[in-house]
């Protein structure tokens, strides 16, 4: 697509300035990042440049804090939860969507993919107000006490909710960029759908499923927003426990988390697409 | 293998007849080109036989036995797509092995058997590739691999060659006519290309808007044209409009008495239709040919043959065409020049 679109642009544009303009975006895009990861090797504790040294001491500090400790395992926790739900119901749910057609195609999908479009804020407000009003409602009629809000539970079906698009986005459209006839070839070979589905369509669309769940991952693994409204007392996720941190202090340890964070994040990306070949899903 | 019969074979899509009530009997071991324009209903004729849609009304049978109700799984076709369609996380070995581990075949019986179908199609070195490996011509002899491979009741084939290059398409046409013979295949071939179902067809099956316009072998539909549909749509024809005056008398505008061969008998306005490379240019007036003066409007030289259009009096143009058997012989004809155009009257039809 890129490229159809850049072959219709005036020849003089086609060339350097087309790819002077792609690395500079890229610069601006990775220009932020590259400096946060740079800080955290500065020696000196109040920010400043150029740094007096450089030390690793922040690493070692970040690993030390019981709380990034405990907020990282937390987040992993939940970021691997949150991708389990994601992959469940979205890869069901983006065979529908791509296939079949259905009263309130377009509902669906739009509600699948409005945690995209809703500010995180908004969401994350509407889902901690929706879990009170659950739990008055079962307190009140049913005499139930179930914690939602601030509960381990809601805070997974929060994350899951924010995982969803992602799944079936991609997975909807590494189906819809599947040519049927190849399914129909396998059927007319013997094969049933079930079997044709397992051993021809999955295999097929594996990329696009592994992209859902990266993405997936990823994004619950960096979600501060809506995890705001979600944690409870003693259960906060990696980058509320960075926001917590900078509140009283200004050091480079924050530097150190957001750098190992980063490199997660891109050996996650890095991994999957040598295995799995993600990028052909997009 | 086996005949395939289509009684009454109707689909419809929302009312409108995509497929209208197609009756047809396939010999075993014929090979039957279902051709015709774009949209005209052959891809869904395929597909019914396939099981891939289900027919509307009427029947498809397999040697007799009744197949409309069966999944696709269960009918043992082989098909043959214009995009291939192979299994593209597969290799070539494992994609012509699929339907026969779904038939239970196993172990050496079946690598044998994968070996057979790929030596068949000149490609048992390439057995460990992946499709993205290959070239379009060698898939699409995979793929016909991978639908022999299970000795089928019915080879399917849609459009095989539409996305080949032209060399390539000669040759992977040879291919499946060499194949379908010495394994004496009933199959079916879809193309929107006439000559391309003239050139492999035992059988050719004209359709158009969801009918049958005519079956006949090669030769029949070319020369004996049942409608005027198959005669604009298979070859070249002229169309002279003019008046039947009584069976064999056909009077043209202008006034010209011409006599015709085959078709229909009763009076009125027709046309009387006749191939190009029938007509013989500047040829003297005798034999009981028919005979007709014209200017010559255009001369288009085409490598192996010259196209010549004529404009007869009545201003209706006429287009001739001569083989170009001596070089030097095209300079005789220049537009504008006066000539003579003549040919055997049963070579004319009037439809
Ligand atoms: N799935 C479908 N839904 C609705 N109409 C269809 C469908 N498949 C084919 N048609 C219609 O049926 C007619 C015949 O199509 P097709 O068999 O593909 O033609 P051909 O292969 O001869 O080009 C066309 O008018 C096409 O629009
Ligand atoms: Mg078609």
């Amino acid at each position: 697509m890129m490229s159809a679109l850049a072959s219709s642009l005036p020849r003089w544009i086609r060339g350097y300035p087309l790819k002077i303009a792609a690395y500079l975006a890229f610069l601006v895009v990775l220009a932020p990042l590259l400096a946060v990861i740079w800080v955290s090797f500065f020696e000196n504790k109040i920010i400043g440049f150029p740094p007096t040294g450089y030390t690793l001491k922040w690493f070692v500090n970040a690993w030390n804090f019981e709380r990034f400790h405990r907020g990282f395992i937390l987040s992993v926790e939940v970021g691997l939860i949150a991708t389990g739900v994601s992959i469940l119901l979205g890869v069901p749910a983006a065979l529908a969507l791509a296939r079949k057609k259905f009263v309130g195609h377009e509902v669906v999908h739009s509600l699948l993919m409005s945690p995209l479009i809703v500010p995180g804020i908004v969401a994350g407000a509407a889902i901690f107000m929706f879990f009170i009003e659950v739990e008055v409602l079962l307190n009140d009629r049913f005499k139930v006490q179930l914690p939602l809000a601030g509960s381990l539970f809601g805070l997974c079906v929060g994350h899951s909710l924010l995982a969803l698009p992602w799944t079936v986005r991609l997975v909807t459209a590494s189906l819809i960029g599947m040519d049927r006839q190849v399914e129909e070839a396998a059927m007319s070979l013997g094969a049933t759908p079930w079997w044709t589905f397992w051993h021809i369509t999955l295999p097929i669309i594996r990329p696009g499923i592994v992209a859902g769940a990266v993405f997936s991952f990823v994004a619950s693994f960096v979600d501060l927003e809506k995890s705001i409204f979600l944690v409870g007392p003693g259960r906060t996720t990696l980058p509320i426990e960075m926001i917590n941190y900078l509140e009283w202090n200004i050091d480079p340890t924050i530097a150190a988390v957001a750098t190992i964070q980063a490199l997660i994040i891109a050996t996650a990306l890095i991994v999957s697409d040598y295995f799995f070949k993600i990028t052909r899903a997009f | 293998m086996a005949t395939i019969a289509l009684r009454h074979v109707t689909k419809r899509y929302h009312h409108t007849p995509s497929v209208d009530d197609i009756s047809l009997d396939i010999a075993q071991g014929e090979l039957v080109a279902f051709v015709g324009p774009s949209g005209c209903g052959k891809t869904t004729t395929l597909r019914m036989i396939a099981g891939l849609t289900d027919v509307t009304s009427g029947s498809i049978l397999f040697d007799g036995r009744d197949v409309s109700d069966l999944p696709t799984y269960r009918r043992n076709t082989g098909i043959v797509f214009q995009g291939y369609a192979l299994f593209p996380h597969m290799t070539v070995a494992e994609n012509v092995a699929f339907g026969l581990q779904m038939r239970r075949v196993r172990g050496t019986a079946m690598a044998e058997r994968v070996n057979d179908a790929l030596a068949m199609v000149r490609l048992e070195d390439y057995a460990h590739r992946l499709p993205r490996e290959m070239s379009g011509g060698q898939q699409q002899r995979v793929a016909l691999a991978r639908a022999i491979a299970i000795k089928p009741d019915a080879l399917l084939l849609d459009e095989p060659l539409s996305a080949l290059d032209a060399k390539l398409r000669q040759e992977v046409r040879d291919e499946i006519r060499r194949l379908q013979r010495s394994l004496g295949l009933t199959t079916v071939f879809v193309t929107h290309d006439q000559e391309e179902a003239v050139s492999i067809a035992d059988r050719i099956v004209v359709m158009n808007a969801g009918k049958i316009e005519q079956v006949g072998s090669p030769q029949e539909v070319y020369e004996k044209p049942a409608t005027r549909f198959v005669a604009q749509f298979i070859g070249l024809s002229n169309f002279l409009s003019g008046e039947v005056e009584a069976p064999g008398r056909f009077r043209i505008r202008g006034g010209g008495l011409l006599t015709y061969g085959d078709g229909k008998v009763n009076g009125g306005r027709q046309d009387l239709i006749v191939r190009p490379e029938k007509i013989e240019l500047g040829a003297k007036p005798d034999q009981g040919l028919n005979h007709l003066e014209g200017v010559i409007d255009s001369v288009t030289y085409l490598g192996p043959l010259t196209e010549v259009r004529v404009r007869l009096a009545s201003g209706e143009k006429l287009v001739a065409h001569r083989q170009n058997r001596r070089l030097g012989e095209l300079e005789t004809f220049q537009p504008g020049q006066p000539t003579t155009i003549a040919w055997a009257p049963e070579a004319g039809f009037v439809l």
